[in-house]
This record gives C-alpha cells, structure tokens and sequence, in this order.
C-alpha cells in the first residue's frame, strides 16, 4: 500500500483518540496539538517500522505518552506517592438533571483534571481514547488487574467530585 | 453477591467486557438490589458526562500536521547525491583538463620539432661556411 494512503488510514483512526488523551492529560490545548503533530511526524518517519495496526496503535499512544511525560518534567508536575490506596466516597448522588447544566463539559474537564495523574490517565485512556484494559495496561506496563483498580477508583473520584459540584 | 462485586461487573459491563453469564447475575443483582441499582445509575450518568466532554478534533491542526508532513515529503538534497553530483563534475573538469594538456603538449612537441629542424638547418649552415673558406696552410718558419 501507498505510504501517504497508508499514513492517512492510521491518521483518520487514531487522530481524536491521541488528542483527547493529550489535551485531557496536560490541559493545554496548545501543548497538547504540538504532541499530536510531533507523534504524527514520528510515526510518518519510522512507519516502514511499525507493520501491524496493533502495533500502530500501541506505538502512537506509547510515543504520546512519553511526550506527556517529558512535559509534565519539565512542569514539575508532582505524583502521588500512594495511588492506589486513594479513598473515594461510597455515597454519591448525580441527579440526571445534570445533562441540563450547561456547564457539564466544565465541571467534568475539572473533576477529570483533579483526579491523579495516573488515575486520570487510565480513565482518559480508556474513556476517551476508548483502548481495551489490555491495550492500556501494554502502554503503561501495568498489570491489567491494576488497570481495572485504577479505573475503577477514577470512577468513584469522579462521581464524588461531580456530586459535590452539583449540590454545591 | 459481595457489593464491590457488583460494582466491578457493572463497570465491565459498561466497558462491553462482561461475559453473557454475569451479565444475567448483574441484571438480577440490579433488579433486586438498590446499591447496585443506585451505582448502574450512576455509571450510566458519568458515561453520558464523559461523552458530552469528548474534545472534537481541531480541523487547523489537521492542516498543521499535513504541512508538516509535506515538508517531510519534500525532495531533499541528500549526502549520497550530493557526493554523486560532485564526484560526476570532478571527473567531467579531469577530463577537460587531460584534453588541454594533451592539446598543449602536442603543439609544445610541434614546436620542439619545429626548432630542432631550424638547428641542424643552422648547423649545416654554418658547417657550409667553415667549407667554403680557403684552406690555410701553416707553413714552418725557421728564423734562426
């Protein structure tokens, strides 16, 4: 197959999944186009490399990862040292009159931001890049079963976070 | 069914990982449960928040990353050609070169030969005149 074709196949599939991540990760829409481009280009470069979509998929989202993090070193930004032990509520409330806010995309954009980073990364990654907990756990070299942990944790952080922005 | 259980399976269930048999058990436990009804709720509500705060992908930064890469795809003068292209015009000026020489060695040769005709012709000359001069006879004188 043509190499342009090739390129605007994997382009056209992978282009929201990759920005989401990136701008759901740093909050900065200006850095988060430069890693696109920047992953883009470095898949354009080494694509006689990588054959398999599989491959393809895992390669761009490991290269976005790795350009999220060189940004948030070059931030500073801090980890939390015990991740997995963080609490979440077990009493939430959202009311379905939620989707009448106008400020849902808000008011999510802020919950999903205050959640850790590597919480945040695994319900982005698989929320809005829509990767199975395989393929995430093979981009973050985690256990699946950490996987399913952290995600399901994000999800308690976020329904707490969500409920108390509602009732407040 | 152990609460948390409930909660993993509805979480599986929403990312389409639940197999047909637990989906049975969770749909009872739902039925006659209300955490578990309370939390599928829930789920349901966050998935929706989640759709409606999907970024849209912005169409300038598809015609940022297409420029990019067209000038990635631009020809480019590369080492190999440039070494090539020098090496042709090297061998091209070597040849004018050997022509040149050749050239001027071959009118020098000419020349040389020319010259060479011109000596002898000049030396016979002149051996012709020490021959036509009389022959001077030495003649012994006794003065004592």
């Amino acid at each position: 197959m043509n190499k342009e074709l090739e390129f605007t196949i994997v382009y056209n599939r992978y282009k929201k999944q990759l920005y989401n991540y990136a701008f759901k990760m740093t909050r900065d829409r200006m850095i988060a186009e430069d890693i696109i481009q920047s992953v883009f280009e470095k898949y354009y470069s080494n694509m006689q490399d990588i054959r398999s979509a599989d491959a393809s998929s895992y390669w761009l989202f490991t290269t976005a990862r790795n350009l999220i993090y060189m940004y948030f070193r070059s931030r500073k930004v801090r980890f939390t040292e015990d991740i997995d032990n963080v609490e979440a509520a077990d009493d939430v409330n959202l009311p379905e009159s939620l989707f009448e806010n106008a400020e849902l995309k808000t008011m999510m954009d802020e919950a999903v931001s205050a959640l850790p980073v590597e919480f945040r990364e695994v319900f982005v990654l698989r929320e809005y890049s829509g990767l199975s907990y395989d393929e995430i756990a093979a981009s973050l070299q985690i256990e699946e079963k950490l996987v399913k942990s952290r995600l399901f944790s994000a999800r308690r952080k976020l329904l707490c976070k969500l409920s108390e922005k509602v009732n407040n | 069914m152990q609460k948390n259980r409930i909660f993993e399976m509805t979480d599986e269930y929403f990312d389409g990982r639940l197999s047909k048999e637990d989906e049975v058990l969770l749909f009872t436990a739902i039925a006659s449960d209300e955490n578990a009804r309370g939390y599928f709720k829930q789920m349901h509500i966050l998935k929706m928040a989640v759709k409606s705060a999907e970024e849209e992908y912005p169409e300038a930064l598809d015609r940022k990353v297409l420029q990019s890469l067209k000038q990635h795809t631009a020809p480019r003068m590369d080492i190999n050609r440039i070494v090539t292209y020098t090496t042709s015009a090297a061998a091209v000026l070597l040849i004018a070169i050997t022509f040149f020489i050749y050239g001027e060695v071959r009118e020098y040769r000419a020349k040389l030969s020319e010259l060479d005709t011109k000596v002898k012709e000049q030396y016979n000359t002149i051996e012709m005149l020490y021959n036509s001069l009389p022959t001077v006879t030495v003649k012994p004188v006794m003065n004592n």
